[in-house]
């Protein structure tokens, strides 16, 4: 379970696996409990307009003031998926308390459109990959030199 | 027609008749007296002296005598000296006649009644209609004076019976849709009736308080008051005080207005009401029966601020009237609830329903640590002392605020204080903050506006 420290403004992970969003959702459920919106905005998210046809915009968050994410009492390859930020700039994630390893991995889209992927009526993500092969813009820039140069 | 105020307005054997066998005098509404408008007493004797004065009448003794006009001292049955027995005829005759009192001499020269000459100053309406009324002992049921209009007529004080109550008068004259007014001995300087003339200081307005609230139609005025707020809106007579806390302190008062949850013009809409009602009014009290008409005037705005009359306190004020009413407690001493501070807190739609949250806060109060979005930010109490949050049910959510007694975050009282709304409602609206000030007003408004949360995961 992702906890809040408010006096030491750190977000705590408990798991080598987390998403912004799920850092950012579950920063909700704390803000709307208790007193805890005293502390004020914890993370800024922007983003996931809706563009249509099962498309929107990728979440963004920033991280406010001296909010960071430690990772949890362990050695291990932490994985943060998604857009996360310092508001600013900066690095999101700080050390352990303890002296451990914790190798950071951000993953983060390439895409500047979301897909939805869910439910009836949104696009699947085979069609996204249809659409794309058969769009003749796509084409023109898929030359045989930029495939090589993407897979290098 | 007009009052008779010159002798040669009577004419005999046509509006005035002088019966010497039988000793009476009488008037008829006729040959231009109209007995609402009457016969001023001076007018009639001096028309006696001229008829005295005459071959004719001169065989009878002399009906009157006037010891001064100005103060209206009349008396009949006597020429000052002698007794004769002379007296009116009929109650309508004595109810004709204008500015003075009198005694009355049977021929044994016994004072057999005494009238005191009521006289209202000032104009009172609805013209025509406005029926004034008196009583002359505090415990006597309310009697209405013989006209409609502003009255100046003789009122029996005394006889020779049983009746002695010279101690004592009061006027009223309560007519919906005007302000109350009524008049004892004391606003004139006087300590007591007796045949002479009496002024009561009584006169009446329109009262736009009534009828903006509840129109011109008294029956449909009167009618409403059987429904909802009206119906419980009462009022308690108690011989011993009772305590209610006014800005923290303790007041006694012997008169308690039960308001019902209804604003100062339906409170005082109802109160009027039962002062003009000839029944008991008193609703729980310990004091007894208290026929509405003849009791004190309990209510008055001043402006648009409520004001008691001495020992009357209000129960169950709405919080927005809390400080446009005034209380007189029971030794007649001025007493002010505390300023509540009010207003709304407003939310777009995102923010109302279920899982949602709202709270206010100071937004940098003096000291570390506790602003808004520090450790030990203080959330703004409301006027009962409760912390200022809890869930969107709406858009627009009331609160209050204690102006003069809130100190919170070390704020001192009567200050403005700079305020931070926040708002979440996960999965649908994303966190949001406004500002604003608390001020001494009771129209506050400060707003928190969100964005739609699409990311939320309730996972």
């Amino acid at each position: 379970m992702i906890t809040f420290d408010a006096t030491s403004k750190r977000i705590v992970l408990d798991s080598a696996s987390v998403t912004a969003t799920e850092i950012y959702s579950r920063w909700c459920d704390w803000a709307a409990s208790g007193d805890n919106a005293k502390h004020g905005m914890v993370i800024r998210q922007v983003g996931s307009d809706d563009l249509g046809a099962g498309l929107s915009i990728p979440p963004y968050y920033f991280l406010q003031g001296a909010w960071r994410i430690r990772p949890m009492e362990s050695n291990h390859n932490l994985t943060i998926t998604g857009n996360l930020f310092v508001e600013g700039g900066g690095v999101p994630v700080v050390q352990t308390l303890g002296t451990y390893q914790v190798n950071v991995n951000y993953t983060v889209p390439v895409q500047a459109q979301g897909i939805s992927t869910s439910g009836g009526s949104g696009t699947s993500a085979a069609a996204v990959v249809e659409a794309l092969c058969t769009d003749p813009r796509f084409k023109a820039l898929l030359t045989l030199p930029n495939f090589l140069a993407l897979k290098d | 027609m007009a009052k008779i105020s010159s002798k040669s307005g009577l004419v005999v054997d046509t509006n005035l008749i002088i019966n010497e066998p039988a000793k009476t005098i009488q008037f008829l509404a006729t040959g231009g007296l109209v007995f609402k408008d009457g016969v001023t007493w001076q007018a009639l004797y001096s028309k006696l002296v001229d008829l005295w004065a005459t071959p004719t009448y001169q065989d009878s003794e002399f009906p009157a005598y006037a010891i001064d006009a100005l103060s209206g001292q009349f008396q009949i049955g006597t020429d000052g000296a002698t007794f004769s027995g002379w007296t009116f005829a009929d109650q309508s005759t004595r109810d004709a006649l204008r500015d003075g009192g009198w005694s009355e001499y049977n021929d044994a020269g016994v004072e057999v009644a005494q009238y005191c000459g009521f006289v209202g100053l000032g104009s009172i309406t609805p013209a025509t209609t406005v029926q004034p009324y008196y009583h002359i002992d505090a415990a006597d049921a309310p009697t209405n004076f013989p006209f409609t209009d502003q009255f100046n007529v003789g009122v029996k004080v005394k006889d020779n019976i049983s009746l002695n109550k010279k101690v004592y008068a009061k006027a009223f004259v309560r007519e919906y849709g005007k302000k109350f007014k009524s008049s004892i001995l004391a606003d004139t300087g006087s300590v007591g009736t007796g045949a002479f003339k009496q002024n009561f200081l009584v006169s009446n307005e329109d009262d736009l308080k009534i009828t903006n609230l509840l129109g011109s139609n008294q029956v449909t005025a009167d009618a409403a008051m059987s429904g909802a707020p009206y119906n419980g809106i009462t009022v308690a007579y108690n011989t011993a005080a009772v305590q209610r806390t006014i800005a923290g302190v303790a007041r006694d008062f012997k008169i308690i207005i039960e308001g019902n949850g209804g604003t100062l013009e339906q409170i005082y809409a109802k109160v009027q009401y039962l002062l003009r009602q000839a029944t008991d009014i008193n609703a729980g009290g310990t004091a007894g029966a208290k026929v509405g008409k003849i009791q004190d005037e309990l209510l008055k705005f001043v402006g648009d601020t409520l004001v008691t009359s001495q020992s009357v306190f209000i129960d169950d004020v709405l919080p927005a009237d809390s400080n446009r009413v005034e209380f007189y407690d029971d030794t007649n001493t001025l007493r002010k609830n505390n300023y509540t501070s009010s207003g709304t807190l407003e939310f777009n739609g995102v923010l109302v329903g279920a899982g949602s949250s709202y709270r206010l806060m100071f937004t940098s109060p003096t000291g570390a640590g506790n602003d808004y979005g520090e450790a030990g930010a203080v959330t703004v109490n409301n006027a009962a002392g409760s912390p200022i949050t809890g869930t969107i049910s709406s858009g627009s959510i009331a609160f209050d605020f204690d102006w003069n007694g809130n100190t919170q975050a070390s704020y001192a009282v009567e200050t403005e204080r700079p305020v931070t709304l926040i708002a979440i409602r996960p999965g649908y609206g994303k966190f949001a903050a406004g500002t604003g000030t608390i001020t001494q007003s009771k129209t506050i408004k400060i707003s928190a506006t969100a964005e739609a949360d699409r990311v939320y995961s309730a996972a």
